[in-house]
């Protein structure tokens, strides 16, 4: 066994971490991003991709909360401005903005995310369920956890108008 | 008359005086001359006929008692004398005849001789009877014939005598004429001479008097106008003794200071040039400081071109660091989309998922690792900014300072310039003051030198005024003479002083 040898396998059992499984129970995946400087959580299930974005197309004559249009991957998607859905004051020199895609069963859209901070496996037991709260379904430790059925199911963001 | 100096108006006067005694004189002395020379023989010829008239007169009467004798005594002793006396009778009688000035007198002469003979006759006659015995005879003769000649002789002498006083009479009567118009001439000349000498003196005097008024006048003017300029001169003098005894004391000040003030300008003189030699050194100090300057200044430039060099490179660094950092948030996402479709996978993708979380954490150290590198890079950065700010300063700093100890080399070239002056200066102060102290050692001999000519001066100038005070006292006296000897003002002793004494008439 040469030294090198020897480091990289000292280096690669210093970075093995032992496989944990949850004694307690199910566990939920979480994709946890950040809106305006607030962390919320996207149940994993619905999120398609993480991206950083790189353009979107403004749509005029839209309610504020609609940011645009944007391409991915060949689909044109709603982009919703989740600060102005959720009535988050504004924050200014936000960095690099970040696209995340939603996939509901009645449609995909886009949501604009400052921070995608990453994938987080919450116990079940550790969220607790908000039902008084739109668009927010529950609160996990990581951070609120959106409902993304409420959100495709808001009769809001269902605009049926023609442009005179 | 008015232009003539009294001297010669005395001198004229006295000359018409003269001249009017001459005058005088010269008549009397004519008169006399005259009268001496008239009368004088005729009064010698009288008093010699008279003496000889005497002495005949007396002869004849001793030789008449000497032959009164003989008859009374009849002893011949007398008729000897009686002949002695008759001899003298008749020289006398000679004498006056020879000696007569007139015929008139020399007749009368011979008329008595004449009777003297007759008058002898009878005598011998008489005695020539006595002696021959005729006594009776003899007196008789005598009685009858001498007693009567005897008495014609004398009758006859006395009336020659008689002609002769008459005669001389008659001379002097002529002379008291003359001698009486004389007098009358020379009381006359004399009483012109008075007239002329008291018209003459009244007129010299007022002449006089007025010039000498004039005169005293402008005496007692002048002489007020000494007193009170003495008097000014006298108060001048003390004054100015006064302020030559002051003037001597400040010089005496003045010389101890110029004593003080040659020690001092030595010893400003010394540290003038001590201040010399250190402006010397201090300039080649500064010009070494100004060399290290410049290097300095150099050396910082240099360090300023690397530190901006190091700069850049720590710019290049930082963009290095982005694109790491871009590449590690790039690999989170792919960690994040990896993670999704590993749930997506189910157990199938649970491997996956490990991995995919292992790569997310190396992309979430990789980011730690480039933060904490743009970090230090950002303090890197900061530190070169203000390195290369500091290098600037100090680039401006040693520049500044280059320029400003230039600017201080220069002024302290001045300043060994002006010290070298004034330490010359000093030099030529010391000397100057020395010549000064010098100088004042001889204002200070003077000073006193003048004092004492001052108090005699002084002195002198009191023995003026009391001289001039006796000159006015003398004018003063002499115009109260003058206006007492004329008919002027009365004498003007109370007048004020200074004024002009008018001319009295």
């Amino acid at each position: 066994m040469t030294e090198i040898a020897r480091v990289l396998e000292e280096r690669a059992r210093r970075f093995a971490r032992p496989v944990v499984t949850s004694p307690r129970g199910e566990t939920t995946d979480l994709l946890v991003i950040a809106v305006r400087g607030e962390r919320y959580a996207v149940e994993l299930e619905f999120v398609v991709e993480a991206a950083v974005l790189r353009g979107f197309i403004p749509l005029p004559g839209l309610p504020p909360f609609v940011a645009g249009v944007v391409l991915n991957r060949g689909r044109l998607l709603a982009l919703f401005d989740l600060g102005v859905l959720l009535h988050l004051p504004a924050e200014s020199g936000a960095g690099k903005a970040h696209l995340v895609v939603i996939e509901t069963e009645r449609f995909s859209f886009g949501i604009l995310a400052d921070e995608i901070h990453g994938v987080v496996s919450v116990m079940q037991s550790e969220i607790t369920e908000r039902k008084a709260e739109t668009l927010v379904r529950a609160v996990s430790p990581v951070g609120a956890i959106l409902d993304v059925d409420a959100l495709a199911a808001d009769p809001r963001i269902r605009i049926e108008q023609e442009l005179p | 008359m008015r232009t003539w100096t009294i001297g010669k108006r005395i001198a004229a006067g006295n000359a018409v005086l003269l001249a009017l005694l001459l005058f005088v004189a010269g008549a009397g002395g004519y008169a006399l001359a005259h009268a001496n020379g008239t009368y004088g023989p005729v009064l010698r010829e009288q008093g010699e006929g008279l003496s000889g008239a005497l002495v005949q007169r007396l002869a004849i009467s001793r030789a008449t008692a000497d032959f009164l004798k003989y008859l009374i005594t009849g002893e011949e002793r007398y008729l000897v004398s009686k002949d002695e006396q008759i001899a003298r009778a008749r020289a006398a009688l000679r004498t006056l005849e020879e000696n007569s000035p007139t015929p008139a007198l020399r007749s009368g002469w011979q008329a008595v001789s004449a009777a003297l003979d007759d008058y002898n006759a009878v005598m011998t006659e008489v005695i020539t009877a006595m002696r021959a015995g005729r006594r009776e005879e003899a007196l008789r003769i005598r009685a009858e014939r001498a007693d009567p000649l005897h008495v014609k002789l004398a009758d006859l002498a006395d009336k020659v005598v008689a002609e002769e006083l008459e005669r001389t009479r008659t001379i002097a009567g002529a002379a008291d004429r003359v001698a009486s118009a004389t007098l009358r001439g020379v009381i006359v000349a004399a009483a012109l001479a008075f007239a002329l000498g008291i018209a003459i003196a009244a007129g010299l005097t007022r002449s006089i008097v007025n010039a000498l008024q004039e005169t005293i006048g402008t005496l007692a003017t002048v002489s007020t106008e000494i007193v009170a300029s003495t008097t000014q001169q006298a108060a001048g003098t003390a004054e100015e003794a006064t302020a030559v005894r002051e003037t001597s004391g400040t010089a005496e000040e003045v010389k101890q200071t110029s004593q003080l003030s040659i020690q001092k300008s030595r010893e400003v003189a010394e540290s003038a040039q001590r201040a010399a030699q250190v402006s010397q050194e201090g300039r080649r100090a500064l010009e070494e400081s100004i060399r290290g300057m410049q290097e300095t200044k150099s050396r910082m430039e240099a360090i300023a071109e690397r530190i901006l060099a190091l700069s850049e490179k720590a710019q290049s660094i930082g963009e290095v660091i982005a694109t790491v950092n871009d590449l590690a948030e790039q690999s989170n996402l792919l960690a994040v989309n990896a993670a999704i479709e590993a749930a997506k996978a189910g157990d199938a993708g649970r491997g996956f998922a490990v991995v995919a979380s292992e790569v997310k954490a190396l992309a979430e150290q990789s980011k730690q690792a480039t933060a904490q590198v743009r970090e230090i890079l950002s303090e890197i950065q900061r530190a070169t900014q203000s390195a290369v700010m500091a290098a600037e300063q100090g680039v401006k700093s040693s520049e500044a300072g280059v320029g400003l100890a230039t600017r201080a080399g220069e002024a302290i070239r001045t300043l060994t310039e002006n010290v070298a002056e004034s330490a010359q200066a000093g030099q030529q102060i010391l000397a100057s003051v020395q010549q000064q102290a010098a100088g004042m050692d001889q204002i200070a001999l003077a000073m006193r030198n003048i004092q004492q000519a001052s108090a005699q001066n002084m002195a002198s100038t009191r023995q003026i005024e009391r001289a001039a005070k006796d000159l006015n006292e003398l004018a003063r006296r002499l115009k109260a003479l003058v206006n007492a000897g004329s008919a002027g003002p009365p004498a003007g002793g109370t007048r004020p002083q200074g004024e002009r004494i008018e001319a009295a008439a």
